[in-house]
């Protein structure tokens, strides 16, 4: 079996848990990886979408929704994960935000042989921060998504869902 | 020198019902605001990001007025 024929995310899927879960705010960084879910977000009345410039923004933008009463979702990718660990310590870990984080794994690969050193290094960055993260690789493991809402929710923290299947079914 | 304390006295005329996130202010406006229960005196908990929290906060009470001070 090809690669491209093998079990995928699909973007309706993933919409399909957050609304199961409340989400009225998808606060991202836009990028081409995640096209065909915006798509679907945006046409989608019950949702408003926050963009931000640096994904640092997102964890305070998403700290302010939460104060608000409203349930924030952050959607950005590990390599601008890594660049907020300040905003995560500070916004999110330090206001006890109970936000779920989907980020995209730029260079997992199943197989354990990566080429880019951002997969490599995801995983101890979150460990570090002591974030507790989800793996979905496919629609199959879609419920993973839910267990990081309720776990959020749950311990007043932020949760991380790491989306393996960055490149193939959120980009059609 | 621009003094915070007594710009935040005056602006405290003027607040009206406004929700106020008063940034690193906010060790001024404790002693100065009359509705405390619609401050959000968060001090400094990141590098930057005060004005994107009072964003959020406001796309999540759209029929509030919110005040950042930044």
């Amino acid at each position: 079996m090809s690669q491209s024929n093998e079990a995928q995310l699909s973007p309706e899927t993933v919409l399909r848990e957050i609304k199961k879960h409340g989400v009225t705010h998808v606060v991202w960084l836009p990028d081409s990886e995640t096209n065909w879910l915006y798509l679907l977000m945006k046409a989608d009345p019950q949702l408003t979408l926050v963009a931000v410039s640096r994904e640092g923004l997102a964890f305070s933008a998403a700290a302010g929704v939460s104060v608000g009463g409203k349930t924030p979702v952050i959607l950005i990718q590990n390599t601008g994960l890594m660049e907020s660990g300040d905003s995560l310590r500070g916004w999110a870990l330090g206001l006890n935000i109970p936000v779920v984080l989907m980020v995209g794994l730029r260079g997992w690969t199943r197989h354990g042989v990566t080429q880019d050193t951002a997969a490599d290094y995801t995983e101890p960055f979150l460990n570090a921060f002591g974030i507790k993260y989800y793996l979905v690789e496919n629609d199959a493991d879609a419920p993973r998504i839910s267990v990081a809402f309720d776990e959020a929710r749950r311990t007043k923290r932020p949760v991380a869902v790491l989306v393996g299947d960055e490149f193939h079914g959120f980009n059609r | 020198m621009f003094d915070t304390a007594e710009m935040l006295k005056i602006f405290q005329r003027h607040r009206g019902n406004a929700i106020v996130v008063p940034g690193r202010g906010g060790r001024h406006w404790t002693d100065i605001s009359t509705q405390p229960n619609r401050d959000v005196p968060l001090g400094d908990p990141a590098m930057g990001g005060h004005a994107s929290f009072a964003f959020g906060l406001a796309l999540a009470l759209p029929k509030e007025k919110v005040v950042l001070f930044d």
